[in-house]
């Protein structure tokens, strides 16, 4: 290899290392909001490791038994969520990273769905309707964000100058996005590890030891992936980005802990009424006053 | 200075004595014990600062929390469940019930403590135990999930069958007045 190929290699060993340490990162933030929500329940809560303990245990656990087709399309989940997560890092198309990701959770919805427990296959045709909810929205800000940069690749949005306070109503967006990742609320589509959900495990019913680690991966993917949608957003101005992740995630809290009750309905409401209606005027605003103006 | 190796065993050891996740299976008891496992987990008695989660999944779980007397009913069953779930793994009966049939013992259908079906490594007293002494019996359960049980002898850690009595409280003995 000639000489002019180090940098390339320096680069792709950088962006190998980012997409590995991405849900890593997520794991610690898991781990921050477990201690926060139980603070709110007047509890201690586990250390700030503990995702990553779960972890590690799950994926020593002596070898069960499972599925050849779900575990394969398991493996299939987590490949393609890296991919999204490192085609947004290394400056791809975004439109080609939110269809990718979106790829991803469908394998990870088949994977649920291709055992036999009715409870696994009733948490994958919920996790449908979080996909329904949530795709459509991811979509509406990779447009919001092209408008702004006048084109779609992250690189160019994450140069154009702060599209966040071009557009400041897509937080809104990004929080609704940001609270389906996380999978708390509403009640009935949970399956966080957060005791109150109808279903103790719905998808992940049949999933255990290693597999159930490596949807736990996948899992931290797809919240790594939202992370970095709204970095990119705020990387010229990172305290307004750091500011809005803690609001959104408080929000998210201060939600789940207050309306433990609240049903598919109202996460389709609150989804597309109020993320999509913020999308849309963000993409307005950007289309009028970004670097891609009319 | 421990290798990398070393470090990644003491790590993986750490990471399964902090994250028990419990199975929750009641043999037939009177409620008593599974009402009080319930409070265990509620936010009051916060056993989620042990990483202790209640799974419904005995595939998911460490910890089998066993209420109730063997009986010939569901011997089946708690075999089952104990079979379902992967190594390392740990057994806590709780309750006079599980220890040796309790207030049912002699019954035609009872077949005594749960230890006559699965191997039980930690007894916790009490008739029902308060939830103190519950999450007392899952934290000596702990240092049983580095290994699994097999690999427990031959490494000279606790042997497969190292049973850990609690030691009753004064209050939780009864004593017969005399007459
Ligand atoms: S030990 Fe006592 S409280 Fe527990 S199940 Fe048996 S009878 Fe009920």
């Amino acid at each position: 290899m000639s000489l002019p190929g180090l940098p390339n290699l320096l680069a792709l060993a950088a962006l190998v290392a980012a997409t590995a340490l991405a849900p890593l990162s997520v794991g610690l933030l898991l781990g921050v909001d477990r201690r926060v929500t139980a603070a709110m329940q007047l509890r201690a809560g586990p250390p700030i490791l503990q995702p990553w303990y779960d972890l590690t245990k799950l994926a020593t656990k002596t070898s069960l038994p499972v599925d050849r087709l779900a575990a394969s399309l398991l493996v299939a989940h987590v490949v393609l969520a890296a991919g999204a997560v490192a085609l947004v890092l290394a400056g791809g198309d975004l439109i080609a990273a939110v269809l990718v990701m979106g790829a991803a959770r469908v394998l990870f919805i088949l994977a649920a769905g291709a055992v036999e427990s009715p409870y696994a296959q009733l948490g994958a045709s919920r996790e449908l309707i979080l996909l329904l909810i949530s795709e459509p929205l991811l979509l509406l800000v990779a447009i919001a964000y092209g408008g702004v940069a006048g084109s779609f690749s992250a690189a160019a949005v994450a140069a154009a100058q702060a599209p966040v306070l071009t557009l400041p109503t897509l937080g809104l967006t990004l929080g609704v996005l940001l609270a389906i990742a996380l999978r708390k609320s509403p009640f009935d589509l949970a399956t966080s590890h957060h005791a109150h959900q109808e279903l103790v495990k719905g998808s992940t019913t049949e999933m255990a030891g290693f597999w159930l680690a490596l949807a736990e991966v996948g899992h931290w993917y797809e919240t790594a992936f939202v992370l970095v949608l709204i970095a990119l957003a705020s990387l010229a101005a990172p305290l307004v980005g750091i500011g809005l992740v803690a609001a959104t995630y408080t929000v998210a809290i201060v939600a789940d802990n207050t309306l433990p009750r609240a049903t598919w309905r109202s996460a389709l409401w609150i989804g597309w009424g109020i993320g999509g209606t913020a999308a849309v005027i963000a993409l307005v605003t950007g289309r009028l006053f970004g670097a891609g103006g009319l | 200075m421990r290798g990398p190796r070393a470090l990644w065993q003491a790590w993986v050891r750490r990471s399964r004595t902090k994250s028990p996740w419990i199975v929750h299976f009641d043999c037939g008891g009177c409620n008593g014990c599974d009402i009080e496992i319930l409070d265990t987990l509620m936010p009051r008695f916060s056993a989620e600062r042990f990483g202790v989660i209640n799974v419904g999944d005995p595939r998911q779980g460490d910890i089998l929390l066993v209420t109730g007397p063997a009986n010939l009913r569901n011997a089946a069953v708690l075999r089952s469940v104990y079979d379902q779930m992967a190594e390392p793994k740990a057994v806590v009966a709780v309750g006079s019930c599980a220890a040796h049939g309790g207030v049912f013992r002699g019954a035609p259908n009872i077949l005594g403590g749960v230890g006559e079906l699965v191997p039980v490594d930690v007894f916790v007293p009490g008739c029902p135990p308060t939830p103190e002494r519950i999450l007392e019996g899952v934290i000596a359960a702990l240092p049983l999930l580095a290994e699994p049980r097999t690999a427990r002898q031959a490494t000279g850690g606790p042997s497969p069958m190292s049973i850990v009595m609690l030691e009753p409280r004064e209050e939780e003995v009864v004593r017969v007045p005399a007459s």
